[in-house]
């Protein structure tokens, strides 16, 4: 696409009519056209009209009564049509009719307004909806738009000035980052980061040192990895889809700390030298985002002047590496989901999926995933997120036996310090947790996981009546709450307790305390 | 000593055909156990009475109202239901020989989600308290067996701890059967892999090289350990010793070396 500018002065007047009719007066002063930016190529662009300039009247027939005129189509026009009016409507932009697709040849011959004494302008139009610029004037002293028509008699037009094609060149950039998928467990549904985080304090990623393709190969390593599942997918969005002339979209990585593919499992890099100008199809595109070894990046997205790179608009999405990794195990039955299978009986996946969207990298399971002994695909998890993705710590909590198996997995952290390297159980707790030896076990967790840094205990009914479960106080907890004994939560069973607000509310904000994302 | 966590379990229920669990079912029992479960749930005053009014139903005995409440607890749809039924089976108060007999018969043909139950009730016999399996406390039923060795109850030995149920096979049978051509250190290269697979230090050639010799000894537990280990440990395999055991003579070998069914749970 090749793309020319004629600079006129906005406000010069470059139509005067020779003749003085009884139909047709020329109005001095008031330019019948108005100067612009002028492409070559209209229609290309996805950007809106224009203005049409240089009108001229060539003719008129005194047989037909028909005005001839020339004028320079508007950029991105597809189309043009007519505005007149009565002459002495001028001052109050009094549009009375128009004259529907009179095309982009830059030459009309049979405009016929009728009997009297009229003013006229040719506006570019997109061929469908949309119109461009009638030109500048003096309005009430100052230098302004002229109005658009807004009865449209015969052209049903809405004038769209927001991306015109001859005007400063502001488009609209939206970097979005999506939060990741589960690496492993119970999948979460895909939601974004929001505005809001996106700088602060950003996208949070994996480091990706895993090997989702079991190849042996380090998935940082693998040019292409079946099954990846730590790459954060951004999407890109820009408004107009093709940049003005002279201009281009680009994506910019401000660190070697993130690289930037074209697909899930990676595929094509993309500003593989730091940035790289893009094409866009659609008004968006995905790309995936890896952080390899750690460490923290921005990927931009840019429009950028072509001769001196000045940028004219942005969006930018921060991000940061995980550091911990939130480990969430349902009561006995519940099957992890999001959103949850049962909504108001799942609280701890409600918590789970909560604190996912507060920027967490979280996994809930079926409890049932951690043997007594702690070990099992949690455990897995786990150990993987520390060898290989430079996890250094943990939060984990759980329901009834999901609270036993939240000690036993605690445990078997703990035990296993030196063959998996250096971490931190940050935070662990117990809603009314129920010993895990089995799926028949009945005994109340007392036990406080080892090397825990905060312990939050919430249970009810100690003492445990006659065919009642319950949970019971842990000594050595930091926090250690009978509900039965407050007034919120009097009437909760161990069927409930997992769903009381108050318990949801102040579990997610000690783990927002204590555990670093 | 490890066991498999109880998912994993689960996975091991394509070794036989299932087992039709609604050909088992009695309509009127499952009924009166799920009043009982609402019961306690909710705490009733009646639920005593309800898990009594349970037993006073005819079901073949004891034996035959645990494997109700096996078939109650595999269809629970949550915690309520499967918690409560734990429960009531804590109430009943069942005795190892009950539960050896309500599960045993049907072990093999269970499918995914009965299969774990009957698990976690062998589990209350073997580990009371977690940990390390004792299978020592069968080993007097699997020798008064003699010939007719119970396959289930030794599928489950062999799915929970490959290890300890390889230890109780040698003092059930090794009497009479050839010496071992496996080193125990090479079994431990094994263990090792098997309780830290994130180690290191794990000698992981050493392990798959003792799986293949264990893979051709001529007494079947021994297979049977090399083929529930590598159901475990996908990654000790080589083709050369799944295709011995998935051919081996013994049935036991040769459906725990099939690939497991799909989780349906």
């Amino acid at each position: 696409m090749s793309w020319s500018f004629l600079l006129h002065s906005p406000f010069r007047e470059v139509a005067e009519l020779a003749m003085h009719t009884g139909r047709f007066i020329r109005s001095a002063g008031f330019p019948l056209a108005i100067a612009g930016l002028v492409c070559s190529a209209p229609g290309d662009a996805v950007a809106t009209p224009g203005e049409a300039t240089d009108l001229i009247v060539t003719g008129y027939d005194a047989g037909t009564g028909y005005i001839s005129f020339t004028y320079t189509p508007a950029c991105s026009a597809s189309d043009h049509h007519l505005e007149f009016g009565p002459l002495d409507g001028v001052g109050a932009y009094a549009y009375s009719g128009q004259v529907c697709g009179i095309g982009t040849s830059g030459a009309y011959g049979t405009f016929d307004p009728g009997p009297g004494s009229f003013f006229f302008l040719v506006v570019g139009d997109d061929g469908a909806g949309i119109e461009g610029s009638y030109g500048k004037s003096l309005i009430d002293g100052v230098p302004a738009e002229r109005p658009p028509d807004a009865l449209d008699p015969s052209c049903p037009l809405v004038q769209d000035l927001s991306q015109r094609c001859d005007g400063p060149f502001a488009p609209t950039l939206d970097v979005t980052a999506w939060r990741p998928a589960a690496a492993s467990g119970a999948a979460f549904q895909r939601v974004a980061v929001p505005e809001s985080e996106e700088l602060v304090p950003g996208a949070g990623i994996r480091v990706n040192g895993d090997d989702d393709d079991a190849n042996a190969v380090p998935d940082r390593d693998d040019p292409v990895v079946t099954g990846e599942n730590d790459l954060i997918e951004v999407v890109l969005g820009v408004d107009p889809q093709v940049p003005h002339p002279g201009y281009e979209y680009a994506i910019v990585r401000t660190s070697a700390a993130i690289r930037v593919w074209t697909g899930p499992t990676k595929d094509v890099e993309l500003a593989a030298d730091g940035d790289e100008a893009l094409a866009f199809t659609g008004p968006s595109m995905t790309v995936w985002v890896e952080n390899p070894s750690g460490g923290a990046g921005d990927l931009e997205l840019a429009a950028r002047a072509l001769s001196d790179g000045t940028v004219v608009a942005s969006d930018r999405v921060h991000f940061r590496p995980f550091t911990s990794l939130v480990i969430a195990l349902g009561g006995e039955s519940q099957v992890p989901a999001d959103p949850p299978l049962d909504p108001g009986n799942h609280g701890t996946f409600q918590l789970a999926i909560a604190l996912r969207q507060k920027g967490y990298d979280v996994v809930m399971y079926d409890e049932d995933v951690v043997s007594s002994s702690g070990a099992g695909a949690a455990f897995n998890e786990a150990a993987g997120a520390v060898q290989r993705r430079a996890v250094t710590g943990f939060a984990i909590f759980g329901y009834s036996h999901g609270g036993g198996s939240t000690n036993d997995l605690s445990r078997r952290l703990d035990t296993m310090r030196a063959s998996l390297g250096s971490f931190s159980i940050d935070f662990t707790a117990y809603v009314d947790g129920i010993e895990n030896d089995s799926d028949f076990d009945l005994d109340s967790e007392t036990v406080l996981p080892p090397s825990t840094g905060f312990h939050a205990n919430y249970y009810q009914h100690p003492g445990c009546g006659f065919l009642q479960l319950c949970g019971a106080p842990v000594p050595g907890a930091h926090r250690d709450v009978n509900v039965t004994a407050t007034p919120w939560g009097s009437a909760l069973t161990h069927f409930t307790i997992d769903d009381a607000p108050t318990v949801l509310q102040e579990l997610l904000d000690l783990v927002m305390t204590h555990v670093a994302p | 000593m490890w066991r498999l966590d109880r998912i994993a379990l689960a996975a091991f229920a394509g070794i036989a055909p299932l087992l039709a669990a609604e050909d088992l079912l009695r309509p009127d029992v499952q009924e009166r156990i799920a009043r009982a479960v609402s019961a306690v749930v909710h705490q009733d005053a009646s639920a005593q009475e309800e898990i009594d009014a349970i037993a006073e139903l005819g079901t073949c005995g004891r034996t035959g109202l645990l494997l109700q409440l096996a078939l109650y607890l595999e269809r629970a749809p949550g915690t309520e239901e499967a918690m409560a039924g734990a429960v009531i089976l804590d109430y009943l108060a069942f005795s190892p020989a009950e539960k050896l007999d309500a599960v045993e018969p049907h072990f093999m043909a269970a499918g995914a989600g009965l299969r774990r139950i009957f698990a976690g009730i062998l589990s209350t016999i073997d580990s009371p308290d977690g940990g390390a399996p004792d299978f020592g406390v069968y080993e007097e039923r699997i020798r008064r067996l003699g010939a007719a060795p119970p396959q289930g109850l030794i599928a489950y030995m062999f799915e929970v701890s490959p290890d300890a149920a390889l230890a109780s096979m040698e003092r059930v049978f090794g009497g009479t059967a050839p010496g071992r051509t496996v080193a125990g250190e090479d079994i431990a290269a094994v263990r090792g892999v098997i309780e830290e697979p994130h180690n290191a230090r794990n000698d992981r050639a050493r392990a798959t090289a003792a799986l293949d010799a264990m893979s051709k000894e001529t007494v079947w537990w021994r297979r049977l350990y090399a083929a529930a280990v590598l159901r475990a440990q996908p990654s000790l395999a080589t083709s050369a010793i799944a295709e011995r055991l998935a051919q081996d003579p013994h049935p036991l070998v040769r459906t725990t070396a099939a690939p497991p069914a799909p989780e349906t749970r």
